[in-house]
């Protein structure tokens, strides 16, 4: 079952007068628990996919299903002046954000955690934005006040942090806060988690780490948590099942991985 | 609410440059808003206080005043350049139908009439300024000049607080006045010669009238309130009062005038009169008049001569007032009895208006009022530059955090969370902030109430209200302060925060961008 699907996605961006073509329509499935890279080049435009995979980034035309829905579903994606200005539609924006919240975790390689918050409330945060909207709910919402604090203990056990709980993000290491991060992607149970480029500010031991953390909760059958890496660190890719080549904005190769049998579709 | 609640409370302390900024702003803005307003408060308490229970009543009647001008108990003060001398309070038209209407209001408890014009009293017999003018530390506080009230017997029913410290009230149609202390004070300050009850005084009009009567000092009074903001006062018989006020029948002069007076010298001209103004100065000029005078018809003699006319248009004319004066049952109906009575005069076609105490005593009011207002345009000045600076501390805080909205927009904060974020933050900081404000207002107010300072000098007190530097706070003040601090921070944030909603995730997360 695919959680994620890209159908001719295309993706242009204003640069003064002239128009880029960052992604010149590009499709692909990633199935559920998969461990999936976006490889490629600098400018090749995988960051660009994650981030319209992960909702942060509107195609400029095609279509992207996640869990299920076709998010751009009634949006002209073309003729819509705003999303080629980059600028979100009030009402796309509110789907769109719902959407994040219930079906996509991310992980970045700036960590991005709150720096007012403690390791316990910025992994609680995203509990927080709770909504009316259904589009946003997850399964977590239900939770009585102290399974949400289990849940939140078992995550923070489960990256190692149990010692570090009141503390700020200032005060941890690198990995610490990636590891954060991590935790703070899966506690709403969200099915896709993305990570755009999640070791490239950690020294080696530290991403060995990190990436054995996530490979350990990607195998996790309770979680069956997909994740999904923008990167061109050889490390990620020898890790993923699944690696989609990417080269001046076109898939070259989609690679999956069965055991130690590859298979390839070619672009 | 209570999450964002928490988050906010938690940036406003991890931000303590851009919190203490803003609170400092805001505490002292509302300190300064609150201790200025309630000092208006009581200068404006204090003065209604004071002029509806001793000087004006509750309202007040009068002629309409001319076009371009202002006319309260203490005369007619122009608002427009009318030219030439500004003129004495005519009389009330229509005295008796005024009266009337005025006596069948029934919330009227009591009225009462009043001359009003303005004096300087004389030393002695001479008028003999050489003392003011070659002392340089006298003010014109320091003169013995006086508005006097020429007033009925019933005004002392009306405003029975005046305490008469020597002497007695005047009697009628008499030329007896009463003093207040302070004239007696300036009076024995500037001419170095003790003023009691029994001397004899000269009294000179100050408009240029030139009107100047003897009196005798019946009495001296302290004002009712001490710290009064009133000018000096001499209280006398209403007929020598009018002959102050020009309420003479000259006053009157067309109507009045019997018609075998002769106009024909008011035909001539100077010239005719006094020879040409082409005449040498030192030529044959006298025998020229002369010549001229001679040659004419008219019967100077008996016009120069006889002033049998010049004396009756020079009597006062004894059913001419000024003001009526009255006090209403309950103050709080002035306003509905002011209106009642103003239609009345309408239908009635008098021409006469109706004032309230403030109108009244326009001259001190306004002035107050114009204090008042200076005071909230300053305020309003500093607001603005408060409201710049709390603006721009929110957008730098603003693009400080744009990784923070940023990235809690990308894990699934809707824009809505952004701006009760941040409103929180604002509203929360102006809330305590205010409280902080008030609070030190409240101990400044209740130390200085305590310390009772006053002013002495008249021009000071006229200005502010009265001597007593006092402050009344009211809930009121308070209420349109908080008010006015809340919708100014909502204001302030509403740039910032659109520029905070703005922000999209992928600016949290350019760095990654490939």
């Amino acid at each position: 079952m695919s959680v994620v699907t890209l159908k001719d996605v295309h993706k242009i961006y204003p640069m003064g007068k002239q128009f880029v073509e960052a992604v010149k329509g590009v499709s692909f499935q990633i199935e559920k628990g998969e461990f999936a890279a976006i490889s490629g080049p600098s400018g090749s435009g995988k960051s660009t996919l994650l981030n319209m995979i992960g909702l942060i980034d509107v195609p400029s035309d095609g279509e992207i299903n996640i869990g299920g829905t076709n998010v751009y579903e009634g949006v002209n994606l073309k003729e819509d002046s705003n999303i080629l200005k980059t600028a979100i539609p009030a009402k796309l924006d509110k789907r769109i954000t719902a959407l994040r919240r219930s079906h996509i975790g991310f992980i970045f390689q700036t960590f991005n955690l709150i720096p007012v918050l403690n390791v316990y409330e910025n992994i609680e945060f995203p509990l927080m934005l709770e909504s009316k909207n259904p589009a946003s709910k997850s399964p977590v919402d239900d939770f009585s006040k102290a399974q949400k604090q289990e849940w939140i203990n078992y995550l923070i056990e489960k990256v190692g942090l149990s010692d570090w709980k009141k503390h700020k993000a200032n005060e941890l290491s690198g990995g610490q806060r990636q590891r954060v991060a991590i935790a703070r992607a899966l506690v709403t149970k969200a099915p896709v988690i993305l990570a755009d480029e999640p070791t490239a500010n950690l020294d080696s031991k530290n991403s060995e780490q990190i990436l054995s953390l996530m490979k350990s909760l990607n195998n996790d059958k309770d979680l069956q948590t997909t994740f999904i890496f923008s990167t061109h660190d050889s490390r990620i890719v020898d890790m993923c099942d699944h690696v989609i080549h990417i080269l001046d904005g076109l898939v070259v190769k989609d690679e999956h991985k069965v055991g130690s049998d590859v298979y390839k579709v070619g672009k | 609410m209570k999450e964002i609640f928490r988050l906010a409370l938690r940036n406003l302390s991890e931000h303590k440059s851009k919190t203490i900024i803003i609170s400092l702003f805001l505490v002292f803005g509302m300190a300064i808003v609150v201790l200025g307003n309630s000092f208006l408060e009581s200068i404006n308490r204090g003065l209604e206080k004071d002029f509806r229970q001793n000087y004006t009543g509750d309202l007040v009647i009068s002629i309409q005043p001319e076009k371009g001008t202002i006319l309260d108990i203490f005369g007619v003060a122009a608002t427009a350049n009318i030219g030439g001398e500004i003129p004495q309070v005519p009389a009330i038209p229509d005295l008796k139908n005024v009266e009337e209407i005025v006596h069948a209001q029934e919330e009227i408890k009591g009225t009462t009439k009043q001359i009003s014009a303005q004096i300087l009293i004389a030393k002695g017999k001479e008028m003999d300024m050489s003392d003011f003018i070659e002392n340089d530390d006298l003010g014109f506080d320091d003169l013995p000049i006086s508005m006097l009230f020429g007033v009925e017997e019933s005004y002392w029913d009306l405003f029975p607080k005046v305490n008469l410290v020597e002497g007695r009230y005047p009697q009628k149609d008499t030329n007896e006045v009463m003093i207040d202390t302070r004239v007696k004070n300036a009076f024995e300050s500037l001419y170095k010669k003790p003023l009691n009850v029994g001397d004899d005084i000269l009294m000179l009009g100050a408009n240029t009238n030139g009107v100047i009567r003897e009196g005798k000092l019946v009495g001296i009074f302290d004002p009712p309130n001490e710290n009064s903001a009133m000018f000096q006062i001499v209280y006398c018989d209403p007929d020598l009062a009018r002959a102050f006020a020009d309420l003479t029948y000259a006053a009157n002069f067309e109507s009045e005038l019997p018609s075998y007076v002769d106009f024909s010298i008011s035909e001539l001209s100077e010239d005719d009169l006094f020879g040409s103004s082409d005449d040498d100065l030192f030529g044959d000029l006298i025998e020229e008049s002369d010549e001229i005078l001679r040659q004419d018809t008219t019967d100077f003699s008996d016009i120069l001569g006889d002033t049998t006319l010049r004396d009756e248009l020079n009597k006062t004319d004894e059913g001419a007032w000024n003001f009526i004066l009255a006090k209403v049952q309950n103050p709080s109906q002035t306003k509905k009895v002011i209106e009642e009575l103003k239609t009345k005069f309408a239908d009635a076609n008098l021409n006469v208006q109706v004032m309230d105490w403030k109108a009244g005593a326009y001259s001190y009011s306004g002035t107050v009022e114009g204090i008042g207002f200076i005071f909230n345009l300053l305020i309003i000045i500093l607001a603005v530059v408060v409201f710049i600076i709390i603006m721009n501390t929110m957008v730098v805080s603003v693009i400080e955090r744009t990784g923070e909205i940023g990235t809690m927009r990308a894990i699934g904060a809707e824009k809505s969370f952004v701006k009760k974020l941040f409103f929180t933050e604002t509203l929360f900081l102006t809330v305590v902030s205010s409280i902080i404000g008030f609070i030190i207002a409240f101990i400044a107010m209740a130390i200085f109430n305590s310390l009772e300072i006053t002013i002495t000098n008249s021009i000071a007190k006229m200005i502010l209200g009265g001597g007593l530097l006092h402050f009344s706070p009211t809930v009121k003040i308070i209420v349109a302060t908080f008010f006015v601090a809340i919708l100014g921070s909502i204001l302030s944030n509403l740039y910032p925060i659109s520029s905070a909603l703005k922000i999209t995730p992928l600016k949290a997360l350019s760095k990654g961008s490939d």
